[in-house]
């Protein structure tokens, strides 16, 4: 398997997938989606909640604050040496207070140290005069098996290569070219070319279309484009790198458990 | 109520452009889809919980 970066930012990523197949595509995908572990609230202690909100869609709205991730310094809860009871290697503590007339941000979280929240300005809560908001959480790494908090891809997809074979009866009549929605196809020097060739959704408008019956839609099954966003909790690179060591690991311990019943 | 701080679909955190789309397209007269194409917001799962939302909290909170 082989990879080819097309476009790559702190949110965004594209790349192409070369010599594989549906099973190894469809795999990388459900990795990046279910078994890369990210950082998030989860447990809340409201000692004071007089706002319009309850404290249970206040914890929820703080889960879904993306943090910043160092993953060499956090441990899974039920990977860590206190089995889950919370210790300073798989939690850390947040806390927030504020009272109106304001508007509680995700800025106004008092993180411990090397904790960032990425996204400075998510409103949290909007307090008017009198009303008052004191709590305290515990954020800890999980998984996007267990919520989606903690899944740190979104849109995460992947879609064949498609391929356009226009054969000799094509008489360059342009019904594709306006049909198709996008523009994969262009008539240049008297020939149908197709500069868009990776935009192709494969919706066959223009096999439809085509009077001569010249155009054919396939799709090269060794290639895939994959796709995916970030919530910043972690970076693109991150995330990949994360999610190919997860596969092998899991690979590895089928291959013993194999071994071993043999 | 309050804007969702994710889509409900995909996921992308969504809630801290939504003063920017208050501000542009709903108090000001800018179209709203240019102002979502702005704002990055290109799936019709999160544009659709920007164009059909409305600041309750601001009404219900002084009955509270």
């Amino acid at each position: 398997m082989k990879t080819e970066i097309r476009e790559t930012s702190s949110q965004n990523t594209e790349f192409l997938l070369k010599e594989a197949n549906q099973a190894k595509a469809n795999a990388l995908r459900r990795t990046l989606i279910s078994e890369v572990p990210s950082l998030a609230i989860e447990d809340v202690k409201v000692y004071e909640n007089s706002s319009v909100l309850f404290d249970e869609i206040l914890a929820l709205r703080l889960g879904l604050i993306p943090l910043k991730t160092e993953l060499n310094e956090f441990k899974l809860p039920e990977e860590c040496q206190c089995n889950g009871e919370g210790c300073s290697a798989c939690q850390t503590t947040i806390s927030l207070g504020g009272e109106g007339e304001n508007i509680l941000y995700s800025s106004d979280l008092q993180t411990g140290e090397g904790i960032e929240v990425p996204i400075k300005d998510i409103p949290i809560v909007k307090l008017v005069e009198g009303q008052e908001v004191i709590l305290e959480a515990k954020a800890q790494l999980g998984t996007g098996k267990k919520h989606s908090k903690w899944q740190p891809v979104v849109a995460c997809s992947y879609k064949t290569y498609p391929i356009q074979e226009i054969s000799e009866q094509c008489n360059q009549c342009g019904e594709c070219v306006e049909t198709c929605p996008r523009n994969v196809y262009k008539i240049e020097d008297n020939e149908l070319k197709t500069p868009n060739q990776e935009k192709c959704m494969q919706c066959e408008q223009c096999v439809e279309e085509c009077p001569q019956n010249a155009i054919t839609i396939t799709d090269d099954k060794t290639k895939y484009i994959f796709t995916f966003e970030t919530d910043q909790s972690l970076t693109p690179k991150q995330i990949l790198q994360q999610g190919t060591k997860q596969i092998k690991q899991k690979l590895q311990e089928f291959k013993q458990k194999l071994n071993q019943q043999t | 109520m309050i804007i969702p701080v994710r889509c409900i679909t995909c996921g992308k955190v969504i809630a801290h452009r939504w003063e920017e789309f208050k501000e542009r397209a709903k108090e000001g007269n800018e179209d709203p889809e240019k102002v979502l194409d702005d704002l990055g917001l290109d799936r019709y799962c999160c544009r659709r919980i920007f164009m059909s939302h409305e600041d309750l909290i601001e009404d219900i909170a002084p009955y509270h």
